[in-house]
């Protein structure tokens, strides 16, 4: 891989209602023995948010993308189109990069199939996978996606991961309430702490 | 010869700069043989103290804390 580099930029929504697919991915990305990064994870207002984007980019070797939402909303109703802008980012360091850039991989997900036709047809011919809006189908093209690139050869698949996943979030509301605290007080980078600790102790 | 050294130079040109190695800190190894990678410190709410009760609850309640030694 890439330099030897384990870092995977995960390119998703932040938004509440797509928060479960987001931390699923984030948890079988650590849990296959890489490192999730994502915007979220400096909090620096004095550097754009796109700076921080593109570093990110340059610095990760791998790169998941979810293009799922991109509804209309708002007043009018407008699309969403940061993923798809921040996939032609990585899509065009992988092309016009230097060596190491041009090594980059991208797995891209969607909620349908084929759906990105309607809204994004030049990447026709990438293969697109589908999660169907269920994390633990988006933790199986994760894990599956991931495990070409590690050199572990006991990494699990991806329906033990969905199923740890799952008791992993029945369990950590509770867990978050008996410190007073609420799954919206707990950062991206808090998140990823407590999974990677989790994991490792499993 | 002089043509030689051209082609030596525009070779030598050509790399890439030579880029260090990422070196990860590990938290530990799971039961299974994965390696995980140590993440930052420092820049979440949560104190390092109150991220291990909280997963020291969740291996508890969710039963999967490890019973064996790491794999090799």
């Amino acid at each position: 891989m890439a330099d030897g580099s384990r870092d995977v930029f995960v390119n998703c929504a932040f938004d509440a209602d797509f928060k479960p697919i987001f931390d699923a991915i984030v948890f079988a990305t650590v849990r296959s023995g890489f490192r999730p990064r994502a915007a979220l994870e400096t909090d620096d207002s004095s550097e754009s948010r796109f700076a921080k984007i593109q570093q990110l980019i340059e610095e990760c070797p791998l790169g998941i993308h979810d293009i799922s939402r991109v509804e209309a909303g708002g007043t009018p109703p407008l699309p969403r189109f940061n993923m798809p802008l921040e996939l032609g980012v990585f899509l065009g360091a992988k092309r016009f990069g230097d060596t190491t850039q041009k090594r980059k991989r991208a797995l891209i997900l969607d909620v349908e199939r084929y759906r990105y036709q309607r809204f994004m047809s030049d990447i026709a011919g990438q293969d697109i996978h589908a999660h169907g809006g269920d994390p633990a189908v988006a933790i199986s093209e994760v894990a599956n996606w991931l495990r070409v690139y590690s050199s572990a050869a006991n990494v699990p698949g991806g329906k033990r991961i969905a199923e740890e996943y799952a008791l992993f979030c029945e369990q950590l509301p509770a867990r978050l309430a008996s410190l007073d605290l609420h799954p919206s007080d707990v950062s991206f980078n808090d998140f990823r702490s407590i999974v990677s600790v989790f994991v490792e102790a499993i | 010869m002089r043509a030689h050294i051209c082609l030596m130079v525009t070779s030598a040109a050509r790399k890439s700069p030579v880029r260090k190695r990422r070196a990860y800190e590990y938290l530990g190894t799971t039961s299974d043989g994965v390696r995980i990678i140590k993440p930052p410190r420092g820049r979440g709410n949560l104190t390092d103290a109150q991220i291990r009760q909280i997963v020291e609850g969740l291996l508890d309640s969710t039963g999967l804390r490890r019973k064996s030694e790491p794999a090799e």
